[in-house]
């Protein structure tokens, strides 16, 4: 019989496996929740510039919570000992805008029910880059790998059923096939490839705080420069920005509620990888379904078989959850993780020492930057100030809602928050 | 810095997959 790799128990080890999993689980609850913000939006505007909403939302919300959380001392000190983290940053925010502008294109060539399966081959490749650039699964036995394996391969399979079978679009009888097949497939590789700089930023123990404040740049600017062109200048685009007012207030709720997922999305990667941490964060595809479904009733009328399928694919995304969540890294596949550190550290003149007390979930720059500067407090009213503005002036949308499930869903939304901060506080400090 | 960011061969995937996603907006994103 094949031994397998040993597993190591010792708590500090097996806590920062949990840490992760819940990291994944929090962040699909919140990147699911951004969905539901953006369902209040009235029809007739232009995805760009509803993806520029958003993605305006995630940079304002930046500059809220997870400022109040770490500071801005602290981060500008994190990247000035990483300066190569800044373009590795902004490539992946690069990576993000363009990806998501592809589904845009996909979805109106080629119909959602055929672009989805598509775009979500990105858990794949994301796990296929683990595997090969960050020596992820290496050395891990085939029973881990199954598990890894196995449960994304389930999670994919059931958020695509999912996607299928909740899709209001038929596929488009376009002569346009090919190019929405093309653009679907390139926004799967774009978000698989997304993963590359997540996990090469914390196999050289960056905060994530520290990084999304980059990729957050990366990403508004690449947005904003497409938005500008597909809107014919930036006349057309001034326009149509003036128009979304009354709507921008519920992009930038769900660009408050991305960043939150994004930010525990990142926290998973750092703890658990690419290969584990990604599927789990793509279970946003159930909490999307439970939104749209339980709150907005988007199941409703729909046969018995059909809420049956949908069903069954929620389970097969929870089974291959669970698989994921019991395949803990041995200690011949952190050996390996511990190659990929010391490569980045040898490239980039990095402390070995200190990545890995980083990577290991201590906080080494913390005990060397305290305290907050005044005007951390100005750039953080000035933030709250432009949500409460938008606030005011935000037009509520004639949409039915359950309003018994929207509280249930918020409580449950809010209690991976606060579970999930709390766990994050107690073992690593938000490190 | 960017030397060694440039000697990188991880570096140039995700750039080589920028590219193309922009290519693939500018041919079929008409």
């Amino acid at each position: 019989m094949a031994t397998q790799p040993r597993v190591d128990r010792s708590p500090g080890s097996r806590s920062l496996h949990s840490l992760g999993v819940v990291c994944g689980l929090a962040a699909a609850a919140w990147l699911g929740a951004a969905e539901a913000p953006t369902k209040l939006v009235t029809l007739g505007f232009s995805p760009f510039m509803i993806s520029l909403g958003m993605v305006a939302g995630v940079f304002v919300a930046r500059w809220t919570v997870p400022m109040a959380l770490k500071g801005s001392r602290y981060v500008f000190q994190d990247l000035k000992e990483k300066p190569h983290l800044i373009i590795w940053a902004i490539l992946a925010g690069a990576l993000w805008a363009v990806a998501n502008t592809l589904t845009v294109f996909a979805i109106r060539d080629v119909g959602l029910s055929v672009a989805f399966p598509l775009w979500n081959l990105n858990s794949l490749v994301g796990l296929f880059w683990g595997w090969l650039l960050f020596n992820e699964l290496r050395d891990a036995g085939g029973a881990q790998r199954a598990k890894v394996l196995g449960g994304g391969l389930a999670i994919m399979i059931g958020a695509t059923v999912i996607g299928l079978a909740t899709s209001q679009q038929d596929s488009a009888a376009s002569g346009r096939a090919a190019a929405g097949i093309a653009a679907a497939l390139g926004a799967g590789l774009l978000w698989g490839t997304m993963y590359v700089p997540y996990r090469k930023a914390y196999l050289s123990g960056i905060n994530p705080l520290s990084f999304v404040t980059i990729f957050t740049v990366g990403e508004l600017v690449t947005m904003g420069t497409l938005a500008v062109l597909f809107q014919g200048g930036p006349e057309p685009f001034l326009r149509e920005l003036g128009r979304m007012r009354p709507a921008l207030f519920w992009l930038f709720l769900g660009g408050l509620c991305w960043v939150i997922g994004d930010l525990f999305q990142q926290f998973a990667a750092k703890y658990i990888g690419i290969a584990r941490g990604i599927p789990l964060s793509n279970m946003n595809q159930l909490w999307g379904l439970a939104w749209g479904a339980l709150v907005f009733g988007e199941l409703a009328g729909k046969a018995a078989g059909h809420q049956a399928i949908v069903v069954g694919g929620s389970l097969v995304m929870i089974v291959g959850a669970l698989a994921i969540s019991r395949a803990e890294a041995p200690a011949s596949e952190k050996e390996c993780w511990r190659r990929a550190i010391r490569r980045e550290c040898d490239r980039y003149g990095m402390d070995m020492a200190r990545v890995e007390a980083a990577v290991s979930g201590e906080d080494p720059l913390a005990r060397e930057n305290s305290g907050r500067a005044w005007w951390e407090f100005a750039v953080f009213l000035a933030a709250v100030g432009i949500l409460a503005w938008l606030a005011r002036g935000a037009e509520r949308q004639a949409i039915a809602m359950n309003s018994g499930w929207t509280a249930l869903l918020i409580a449950a939304t809010l209690a991976f928050l606060i579970g999930c901060a709390w766990v994050l506080w107690k073992r690593t400090r938000f490190s | 810095m960017l030397k060694k960011i440039a000697g990188d061969l991880h570096f140039w995937i995700p750039c080589a997959v920028l590219i193309v996603g922009i290519a693939l907006l500018i041919v079929f994103g008409e």
